[in-house]
């Protein structure tokens, strides 16, 4: 089924019709907003926030849009009004998050170290390195998306990258690698 | 090479290997790098790391997040939106307004003249629309 008849359908006052853009759109918000808060219970209740306040403003939807990037700006905004709070959970240790192994053989050490890595990135580091690399989006797609202009895509994906390499990398202050 | 030329070819590196239009041409990349061993270095390390992040998997989150909002909705008001009707009555009425005013004999003063002003906020607040309301697309909040 279309999301423009769905939402027509919503604003129709069909709430249940709302289930199917829930349903849709759920696991890949969750893991959005999992990859900027790094905590799931607050993930779930930011996504679940996101959902309420998008069906209320469905009325000022314009149907000629896609749902998901619209609706990403709702979950992004609730994120990092949480992250401006005080947090209220901790960050869920690596032992709880749920990492596969990656069907290219790497070494679970390597991954977890990555993870850590990603966990020690700024909000907005990490999001971009989630949207580029997991849900594959272009340079101008994430513009779009982020609403920043295209050149500052590439810039923050660039700096995000390096803090990444040079904590997966650390060097002496010789500028040798260090093992 | 300085340290900006540098920064702008290994960012060309990391545009290039996306797939995307990069700020240097792809011969003025090689170039750098044919010369600069640090750079070379590095455009490895960020291949490496382009290949660790592809590869990991991220687990499917199965949670079913509908039960916990289906009771907030069913208690949600559908704001019914503001019929056309309404707003030929308003046309009507303010034309009706400027009809009597060009037609009257004598000056009502400075309040009829505010009277179009009154039906305006009247109609607004009675069909709860927002006339600053300039496009759909929400703003991406700074944070």
């Amino acid at each position: 089924m279309d999301d423009s008849l769905v939402i027509a359908r919503c604003r129709a006052g069909d709430w249940e019709a709302f289930r199917y853009l829930v349903e849709r759109y759920q696991a890949q918000a969750i893991r959005h907003a999992l990859a900027i808060l790094g905590n799931r219970e607050d993930a779930l209740d930011a996504v679940q926030q996101a959902f309420l306040d998008a069906y209320q403003a469905l009325d000022r939807f314009d149907l000629e849009r896609r749902f998901y990037p619209w609706f990403y700006t709702i979950l992004r905004n609730h994120c990092f009004k949480l992250l401006g709070r005080e947090r209220r959970r901790a960050t869920e240790s690596l032992e709880e998050t749920e990492i596969l192994a990656a069907t290219s053989g790497l070494p679970p050490e390597q991954l977890i170290a990555l993870e850590q890595a990603l966990r020690a990135l700024p909000a907005e580091e990490r999001e971009i390195i989630t949207l580029r690399h997991w849900d594959g989006l272009s340079y101008e797609e994430l513009a779009e998306r982020l609403a920043i202009p295209k050149g500052t895509v590439m810039s923050r994906l660039y700096y995000a990258r390096q803090r990444l390499r040079e904590k997966l990398t650390p060097r002496s202050s010789s500028g040798r690698k260090e093992k | 090479m300085t340290t900006l030329d540098c920064e702008l070819v290994l960012m060309s590196v990391m545009a290039l290997a996306d797939g995307e239009l990069a700020p240097l041409p792809p011969a003025q990349v090689e170039a750098h790098l044919a010369s600069c061993a640090s750079c070379r270095r590095e455009a490895e390390e960020f291949q490496l790391l382009a290949r660790l992040l592809t590869a990991q998997q991220r687990s499917a989150h199965t949670e079913n997040i509908w039960p916990r909002i289906a009771p907030q909705l069913a208690a949600v008001p559908r704001r019914q939106r503001a019929s056309w009707r309404a707003f030929v009555l308003l046309g009507l009425a303010l034309l009706g307004w400027r009809s009597f005013e060009l037609l009257a004999p004598h000056d009502f003063g400075l309040w009829f003249g505010l009277v179009p002003v009154a039906i305006a906020i009247v109609a607004f607040v009675y069909l709860k629309e927002n006339p600053f309301r300039i496009n759909t697309a929400l703003q991406v909040e700074r944070w």
